[in-house]
């Protein structure tokens, strides 16, 4: 068996060593590079059209044993073309062809081994015609051939390339046409193919190489290294390519592809199923990859991460369509520093995935999964949709930050001379197209966002505004609106604390708040917007310089519509009610313990005048207010005070004040308000005044000087420490119906005052005014003007009835200059003056312009005994037992300037009786006659009375009345009191013209 | 009839001697004279030809335009002026006795003798 064997192997051996020497012989003797160069020399001058050169040309055997190899070396293509940087179309160091006879003669199959090129250069040139240097093939050479060649092709034998192995090769391709430029440095490549039945099954495989691609003169790669593997199978009668698995290494881009291609001759159009994946590629040297050109747009930008893909592409691509995209990105640890935003981003994630046939907003979409990224003190993250990429985009987004405010300064330019601090979360969803969003279509947009302020300040030039804890939502549109109008947004501010403030100007500040407003679309400047606003307040504070203000719970709605006839009128409602409210303006200062408030206002910015713009209606209640002021040394105090009001009325349903020593209740109305602000009416009110006491002093003081010019009131405003006179208001129209209980004016007093108190354009009226006072009961209707501070009008009829004289001189000390002989009297009697004079502004009287009449009547006074009655007595012979009484008295008198003009009347006592009459002046100087009428006596007595007080001359004289004579009752004051009366009837009823 | 004759003849001559007796006892004066305006000290008072007048004091810082109205009439001496009211129509009447009128002074005094004397500042307001 061994022997056998050892001699099958010695025949092999023989067989083999005899092939080999044959080969050798075959290749060293037969087949020799002289031999074989000329003939594939004269083949390629035969085929090819340029001009070819092959150093060496020679068959291997023993180095591709055991397939026969044909090895070129220093080959040569020449084909100059114009424009071309080089002649060469080829130069290769060596080329080397391995072919599988065995393969060829036993199943008549081409099966290349090996295809190898090394150190080569590969040089392709096409110019802008169409010309290439590469079209060497000499055409008419094969003319005779073509036949055949077809029929060869119809039976193509199959094909196998088991290697082509290309070593350090350049390759360059130049098309001038398409302005190409593409060349690959050092590069190593294998490739593999196998054809059977129209398939070629190929594997390439490109080891590390440097690629340049430019065109039109844009540089996007630039020897970029690149590596790429690919199985594919090439159905040539499909026209189809099947790619099991690309891998392709751009530079740091890592990438997987698999599918097919085909094209589709029916339809003309290149069918795609491909899925690519990109591996995690860093951001940073990625975007060196951006062509020169768009360059500038990423020069200003540092940017890392990890970016990484997936996706498809499915379908036909024709001119009429696109394959359909689905691919998704995802970035992780990403940075992003652009020098014009100050901001560097970083842990920045996203995904993001887009489906698009890159032809119709119906079918494409770009989801964004996840984005979020930081800054050094903020975050920011979205989410959302964004569609419609082929028309107007339209995203939709949910977007959600923190955000450290202090870090968005740089952001606000110096000339805002803004800051702002603190931080802010927020939640915003947000759905727009970009064309809404460059009109500002807002009302097309929706817009929903919360926000929470916390330790937040914003300066504003001079304006602050400061919350250390605030929540905000806004709303566009309004999803929850709450008049038909107000759907446009909707703001709603809910704050723990909020201050503002201005320079010199104002300070705010607001806790507990809850701000809510729904606006209508305020663009609209054809129309004022349509407004709702709700508030709720624990405590809101403001002031300014001189004013301030502090309410308690307050709460509220404010409501803003234009009116239906006139868009540019607003017609706005306000109620408004709070527990507590206090305030100041300078030093005047207010507080009251609860106010509440319903108005309806209509405003119209056309009005220049305040009063005209704002048209009031509505109700005011108000309790427990006390308000003090700089003028008043007490504070006045409104107990309740309950209102209603339009523009030309003032309806007081119910009052109560108390001023100091007043305590009055006021019920009524004013009319006339708006006309009397327009100049076209006086302000016209009818009230009930109804008080238990009352400082009358105290209340002209009030309203002394209303409606006077400041010519007028100088004088007063002056003397600062005169209250001056009281100047009657003007321009107003006021009747009070009057009903006091006790009242005080200066040291006198009064009660049970009724009757009517008018204050008509600057004249006082006081109509049958009722009153008692310790004295007497009087009855008092006056006039009372004032032109001027030191020029006062008084008019007076003034009726006491059962006066104390003595206390009547006392009330009245001016009585005592117009009868100084009441001093001589004690008990009660009747006294009546009706007198007008003019007063100057300390109410002394201008005795130039005294006129007037009055009288004194009494019964049973007791004659005071005094030194000249004694000497008149003395010289009537009056009986020393006539009693010291007068049992009546009549006189009346006329009164002018200083004169006091006694007309004749009738004194009785007891049996005498007697006519006095005379004149004594204001200088208190006498110039009297008595004549005793009626006596025990048989005689007729008279006397004159001359002199001054403490100087009288009591003369006999000659009785000038006899004893029948009896004084005519002249009812002088009586017809003065009517005549005044009457003056004063025509001034309440007439209608005072404007 | 002869008696009814001769009381009615004593009559007539009683209210004719009367008369005469009037005329004869008291001064005329030219009332045109009075026309225009007369100070005393700080009073002034002004006459018209219609009978209307007006007087003022200055001392008690009245003016021209504040001035208060009367009428008069002068009936041989007798000058009465009627002083009127302003916030009604009464009247205080007072009466008083020239004793001198020419185109510069006026003098007059009431019926308990106080004298008042003028001096004319326009002869006609």
């Amino acid at each position: 068996m061994w022997r056998t064997v050892k001699i099958v192997i010695v025949a092999l051996t023989s067989l083999l060593v005899l092939i080999l020497l044959a080969a050798s012989l075959a290749l060293w003797l037969i087949f020799t590079p002289q031999r074989l160069t000329p003939i594939v020399q004269n083949q390629a001058d035969k085929y090819l059209s340029c001009q070819s050169h092959f150093g060496n040309v020679e068959l291997t055997f023993f180095r591709t044993f055991p397939q026969l190899g044909l090895k070129i070396s220093d080959c040569t293509l020449q084909n100059p073309m114009p424009g071309a940087s080089t002649d060469t179309l080829l130069s290769a160091q060596q080329m080397l062809l391995t072919v599988d006879v065995n393969a060829w003669r036993q199943k008549r199959e081409i099966r290349i081994n090996e295809l190898s090129l090394a150190h080569a250069s590969i040089n392709v040139f096409a110019d802008s015609l169409g010309n290439a240097n590469y079209l060497i093939y000499n055409s008419s050479a094969n003319t005779t051939t073509v036949n055949d060649t077809t029929s060869e092709q119809a039976s193509t034998p199959p094909l196998t390339i088991d290697n082509i192995d290309i070593k350090n090769t350049n390759i360059a391709y130049i098309n001038q046409s398409s302005k190409l430029d593409a060349r690959v440095q050092s590069l190593d490549a294998n490739l593999s193919a196998t054809m059977e039945q129209n398939t070629i099954r190929s594997a390439v495989h490109i080891h590390k190489s440097f690629v340049s691609l430019a065109q039109n003169c844009e540089n996007y790669l630039d020897n970029t290294p690149i590596e790429f593997q690919m199985l594919s199978d090439i159905a040539l009668d499909k026209q189809q390519i099947l790619i099991d698995n690309l891998q392709a290494v751009i530079d740091v881009l890592d990438m997987q592809l698999s599918g097919s291609l085909s094209y589709q001759a029916d339809s003309s159009s290149l069918y795609m199923n491909l899925s690519f994946v990109l591996n995690e590629t860093p951001v940073a040297p990625l975007l060196k990859l951006v062509p020169p050109s768009l360059q500038h747009y990423t020069k200003s930008i540092d940017a890392d991460g990890l970016l990484a893909s997936a996706g498809s592409i499915t379908g036909q691509f024709n001119p009429n369509e696109m394959p359909t995209v689905d691919l998704s990105i995802d970035l992780e640890n990403g940075t992003l520093t652009y020098h014009d935003f100050p901001l560097q981003l970083h842990d920045i994630f996203g995904r993001v995935t887009f489906k698009s046939d890159l032809r119709t907003d119906a079918s494409t979409i770009l989801n964004i999964d996840h984005f979020e990224a930081k800054t050094p003190l903020s975050e920011i993250s979205t989410s959302g949709t964004v569609t419609q990429l082929f028309s107007d985009m339209h995203l939709m987004l949910n977007t959600q930050a923190k955000l450290t405010l202090e870090e968005f300064k740089p952001f606000i330019p110096d000339s805002l001379k803004t800051e702002v601090n603190g931080k802010a979360e927020a939640q915003i969803e947000s759905q727009f197209t970009l064309s809404q969003l460059k009109n500002t279509d807002l009302e097309k947009m929706k817009l929903s966002a919360y926000i929470t302020l916390s330790h937040f300040d914003a300066v504003y030039d001079s304006l602050a505004l400061a919350s250390s804890h605030s929540n905000i939502h806004f709303a566009l549109p309004n999803p929850n609106r709450q008049t038909e109008n107000t759907g446009f947004a909707v703001l709603s501010i809910t704050s723990a604390d909020l201050s503002a403030s201005m320079i010199d100007k104002f300070e705010g500040q607001m806790q507990n708040s809850v701000v809510r407003v729904e606006i209508s679309d305020f663009r609209d400047t054809t129309r004022l917007p349509d407004v709702l606003c709700s508030f709720r307040i624990d405590s809101l504070t403001g002031s300014t310089d001189t004013l301030g203000i502090a309410l308690a719970h307050p709460l509220g709605q404010f409501k803003l519509n234009p009116m239906p006839y006139n868009t540019e009128i607003a017609d706005i409602e306000l109620r408004l009610s709070t527990a507590s409210t206090s305030g100041n303006m300078g030093k005047t200062l207010a507080r009251l313990a609860s106010m509440e408030l319903e108005t309806k206002l209509e405003y119209s910015s056309r009005e220049k005048e305040i009063w005209e713009q704002w048209q009031a209606r509505g109700s005011f209640h108000l309790e427990q207010a006390e308000l003090w002021s700089e003028g008043l040394d007490w504070p006045v105090e409104i107990p309740s005070i309950k209102l209603n009001f339009e523009p030309e009325a003032l309806a007081i349903e119910e009052s109560r004040f108390i001023l100091d020593e007043s305590d009055f209740q006021l019920s009524g109305e004013l009319n006339n308000i708006s006309s009397y602000f327009r100049n076209d009416s006086i302000l016209r009110g009818n009230f009930d005044f109804t008080s238990e006491t009352t400082n009358v002093s105290q209340l002209m003081n009030l309203t002394s000087g209303i409606g006077y010019n400041d010519e007028e009131t100088d004088t007063q405003a002056a003397d600062t420490t005169s209250t001056g006179p009281y100047m009657v208001p003007k321009g107003i129209d006021i009747a009070l119906n009057t009903r006091v209980e006790n009242a005080s004016f200066g040291t006198d007093s009064a009660s049970n005052i009724k009757g009517v108190v008018r204050i008509s354009d600057g004249i006082l009226l006081l109509d049958e005014m009722r009153l008692e006072t310790p004295a007497a009961r009087m009855q008092l209707t006056a006039m009372y003007r004032t032109p001027r501070k030191n020029h006062l009008f008084m008019g007076l009829d003034y009726h006491l009835l059962d006066v104390e004289i003595s206390e009547l001189l006392m009330m009245i000390p001016e009585v005592d200059s117009l009868m100084p002989m009441l001093r001589s009297f004690g008990g009660k009697g009747e006294f009546h003056i009706a007198a007008e004079t003019y007063l100057d502004s300390s109410y002394n009287l201008k005795m130039s312009t005294l006129r007037g009449a009055a009288s004194l009547a009494g019964q049973d006074l007791v004659l005071m005994d005094g030194e000249t009655f004694s000497e008149i007595a003395k010289t009537l012979r009056f009986s020393k037992k006539a009693e010291n009484k007068v049992d009546s008295l009549s006189a009346e008198f006329t009164i002018f300037r200083n004169e006091i003009d006694v007309y004749p009347f009738v004194v009785v006592m007891d049996r005498y009786k007697a006519i006095v009459t005379g004149r004594h002046n204001f200088d208190m100087s006498f110039d009297y006659h008595i004549s005793l009428i009626d006596s025990p006596l048989p005689l007729k007595l008279g006397v004159d009375v001359r002199g001054v007080i403490g100087d009288m001359a009591v003369r006999p004289a000659q009785p000038r009345y006899a004893e029948s004579y009896r004084p005519a009752n002249r009812f002088a004051v009586s017809n003065m009191q009517l005549e005044l009366r009457k003056s004063i009837r025509e001034t309440l009823t007439r209608e005072i013209e404007w | 009839m002869k008696r009814i004759g001769s009381l009615f003849t004593l009559l007539i001559l009683s209210v004719v001697l009367l008369v005469s007796c009037d005329e004869m006892d008291d001064s005329a004066f030219d009332d045109a004279l009075l026309i225009g305006k007369w100070q005393s000290g700080t009073l002034f008072y002004t006459y018209e030809y219609d009978g209307s007048g007006a007087t003022w004091d200055e001392g008690d810082d009245v003016h021209e335009d504040e001035a208060q109205r009367f009428t008069w009439t002068l009936v041989n001496a007798e000058l009465t002026q009627i002083h009127i009211f302003e916030s009604s129509e009464s009247t205080v009447t007072k009466v008083y006795t020239l004793n001198t009128l020419t185109e510069t002074n006026l003098q007059y005094e009431d019926v308990f003798g106080k004298q008042f004397s003028f001096t004319k500042v326009t002869t006609s307001p």
